[in-house]
């Protein structure tokens, strides 16, 4: 029995594995769509901000132009979400964007030149004590706040990193979320209520 | 009554395989009532391996659901029609919110959220430290464990994101599939359930509570608007099997028994009514041919190892297997045998107990574990035969009998009608004489019993006999040995004097003896049921032995082997690695809010 057991559970953990796999393989077979304005893929982390805060106008994504970065964590609550980056090295350049319903700049943040009529930024520049060079920016914006907060070791090319970063970053209008669950329901379902 | 079966075949010193025909008698003298019973190929044994009907049905339904499940995630235009309908129905259901309910099941929730987990658990580890259940403890806390795994991971590749088009109100953390508050929230009921909970009535109430707990809990998160149905159904899924086929694979009830309330006995022993009493009456009858009339529990509180058990038989004829004509007597009393249960259980303590000692001792008792139970009741029955040969008076063994094949076993016995503890008895001096033959006839045999205690010796009159040789050892070492005779000496100070006893264990042994007896005595060496007999009696019995015989310097029992010293490095090291484990997952498992 205890065999019989052990047999019926490795088969359903299987097969519960596979399908999921499956399950995702089909979902690709209709090719990548881009949320309008931005170079971000549809995908879900990106509905799962706009849900943790629920009045934000603004969404952060990250587009595929950030080349060379992986996920290193995700968390998405009712209180917020935040998503970490790294360039995958030891020591290695690191991300986090974060959405909130509100938030605290530092004292010591400093006004950037308006960049959109959607949102404010304030920014600090920090060095570290080994060396890294920490920029942290937040953008304010109608029913939420957006948080980048980036730290390059001295060792890297800043400037290759802002570059890309430029090219990757986006504050999407919530109306882009909304169309991408309109097109993953059919039409049948939006973003928030009606 | 008058003990089982007497006869010519059972004296104080005969050797019991001598019969009145002078042919051997074997191992089973009884007569027949009727035919035995050889089971054919194919036929179940008296009690068949089974698992209990809550756990089956579970698993049917749940590998039902998760078959089903399987088929139509596996179908984007199947997995997106549910998606949809389901997120419809989590609209349709928000749409009928009211003001005062939503209130309340927020904040209803909102507790169940961070408290459910921590309260329902705490609760479990502390019940299970009280009743010292480490096993069931230990198998709790990694279910969690699992079950936030297998949770995390099945959240990450499915992805669900919260239902669409509703107000969320509830709190709620990552992926909505599978809902890792019910997910744990069940783990934590179902692991309290399968630790905690004795066979009977309650083993169906509970699970069909903490389904019907689960379904509110899963209801309360669609009407808040954090979780679709599916989530829910998935969280069940996981947060019922995980633990559930944890429990049942690392610690099932066979070996594990959950009791309570038994005074003098131990979680050792396993229940004897039932299936099982049923079982042990079917066995013992088509294999020994004796009609079981009833089946008792002896709630021996010395015996760890095993589960002891008195039968009552139906009246027997007794063959002497006289020439063709001759009258056979016959006897109209019931009779009482011995029997002893073992089962996977004890095969565990048996483990437990070679470790402690390997760690113990080192050489002097390094040996290895019985694989199965059916090779450690064959060696208590031969032991029983070696120790009966060397004129050792032990209880007659008849044999042994199958419950389950290799799982349980019952070795039968003489019930030793009329004896009574030497704990309780009035130690003379014959019986003191007595008591040290058996250790003088066990070093002449090359035996050592291992165990010494009153609770494995039985006295009638100023006879004495030894119990429970499961334990004992065929060529022990000399330390072992001389361990026995101070054991035995000191269970007969408890009743006399150590004097009395000193001077008569010079009619059989030498003075050096005695002393290298009681400079190889430590604590340890000393079991625990004598050890307590001793500090209640308050005198210091060891060092009036010590006094009285020849000086001898301590014998050291610290052997080190290369074994001893990778078990006892394995054994620290996996308590810490379990400790450290514990500590940085408490969060993880929501032990801690």
């Amino acid at each position: 029995m205890r065999r019989t057991l052990v047999v019926v559970g490795v088969t359903f953990v299987v097969l519960f594995v596979c399908s999921v796999l499956i399950a995702i393989g089909q979902r690709e077979e209709e090719g990548p769509r881009f949320l309008a304005g931005s170079n971000c893929l549809e995908k879900k982390y990106v509905i799962m901000e706009a849900q943790s805060v629920q009045g934000a106008q603004l969404i952060p994504c990250l587009g595929d132009a950030l080349d060379g970065w992986d996920r290193a964590n995700e968390n998405y609550s009712n209180d917020g979400s935040e998503i970490g980056m790294t360039t995958g090295e030891t020591n290695g350049a690191t991300l986090t964007i974060a959405l909130h319903a509100t938030c605290t700049p530092d004292a010591s943040a400093t006004p950037r030149k308006d960049e959109s009529p959607d949102y404010d930024v304030v920014e600090t520049t920090t060095t570290n004590p080994d060396n890294s060079v920490q920029y942290k920016e937040w953008y304010t914006f109608a029913g939420g706040c957006a948080v980048s907060d980036l730290t390059i070791p001295h060792r890297f090319d800043e400037q290759r990193i802002f570059d890309e970063l430029d090219a990757s970053f986006y504050l999407l209008p919530r109306s882009a979320v909304n169309d991408q669950v309109l097109h993953e329901t059919d039409g049948q379902l939006t973003l928030d209520p009606s | 009554m008058t003990a089982p079966l007497d006869g010519p075949l059972d004296g104080p010193l005969d050797s019991p395989l001598d019969s009145p025909t002078g042919a051997g008698a074997g191992a089973v003298d009884l007569a027949l009532e009727r035919g035995l019973h050889r089971r054919p190929s194919g036929e179940p044994p008296p009690l068949p391996k089974h698992l209990d009907t809550p756990t089956v049905a579970w698993l049917i339904t749940a590998g039902v659901f998760g078959i089903a499940w399987i088929v139509l995630a596996a179908n984007q235009t199947a997995a997106q029609y549910i998606a949809i309908k389901e997120g419809q129905f989590v609209v349709w259901v928000a749409a009928r919110r009211t003001a005062g309910l939503s209130d309340f099941l927020t904040t209803t929730y909102s507790f169940l959220f961070t408290w459910l987990v921590p309260i329902v658990g705490w609760a479990t580890i502390v019940l299970l430290a009280v009743f010292r259940r480490w096993r069931h403890l230990l198998v709790f806390f990694l279910s969690l464990l699992a079950t936030v795994v297998i949770g995390g991971i099945a959240a990450i590749l499915i992805e669900r994101t919260r239902p669409f088009g509703v107000t969320i109100l509830g709190r709620w953390e990552g992926f909505a599939q599978p809902s890792k508050p019910v997910t744990m929230g069940l783990a934590v009921l179902v692991g309290a359930y399968c630790s905690l909970v004795p066979p009977g009535r309650w083993r169906t109430i509970v699970p069909l509570t903490i389904l019907v707990w689960g379904a509110v809990y899963g209801g309360i998160e669609i009407y808040l608007g954090t979780a679709h149905p599916t989530d829910e159904l998935t969280a069940m899924l996981v947060g019922i099997s995980v633990p559930l086929l944890s429990f049942r694979l690392f610690a099932p009830d066979q070996v594990f028994p959950i009791t309570y309330g038994k005074r003098g006995g131990n979680t050792a022993h396993l229940d004897v009514g039932g299936e099982r009493g049923q079982a042990i009456r079917q066995a013992v009858e088509e294999q020994l041919g004796v009609t079981v009339l009833d089946v008792k529990p002896i709630g021996a509180e010395g015996s760890a190892g095993s589960t002891p058990i008195v039968l009552k038989v139906a009246p027997v004829r007794i063959a002497t297997a006289s020439p063709p004509g001759t009258e056979e007597s016959p006897s109209d009393e019931t009779h009482a045998l011995f029997a002893k249960l073992l089962a996977r259980s004890h095969l565990r303590a048996d483990r437990q107990y070679k470790l402690f000692r390997t760690l113990a001792y080192g050489r002097l008792e390094d040996e290895n574990r019985f694989q199965t139970v059916r090779r450690l009741v064959q060696q208590e029955d031969y032991l029983g035969l070696r120790f009966a040969e060397a004129a050792i008076k032990v209880p007659k063994t008849y044999g042994i009998v199958e419950i389950t094949p290799e799982s349980e076993y019952l070795l039968v016995t003489d019930f030793l009608d009329g004896y009574g503890e030497i704990g309780d008895a009035e130690v003379d001096v014959e019986l003191i004489d007595n008591a040290l033959l058996i250790v003088r006839h066990m070093w002449d045999a090359g035996l050592a019993h291992r165990d010494i205690k009153p609770a494995n010796l039985m006295t009638k009159g100023s006879e004495v006999a030894v119990i429970d040789v499961g334990f004992s050892q065929v060529r022990p070492t000399p330390w072992r040995q001389a361990i026995d005779l101070a054991n035995m000496m000191l269970v007969l100070a408890l009743r006399s004097t150590p004097e009395l006893v000193y001077e008569r264990a010079l009619q059989h042994f030498t003075p050096d003896d005695i002393a290298e007896a009681f400079a190889a005595t430590r604590s340890i060496t000393v079991p625990s049921q004598l050890r307590q007999k001793m500090n209640e009696d308050g005198r210091d019995l060891i060092a009036s032995f010590r006094q009285m015989a020849p000086p001898r310097e301590p014998i050291k029992i610290q052997q080190w082997t290369w074994r001893r010293i990778l078990l006892a490095v394995g054994v620290f090291f996996g308590a810490i690695g379990i400790v450290l484990l514990t500590i940085t997952n408490l969060a993880a498992t929501g032990l801690i809010p």
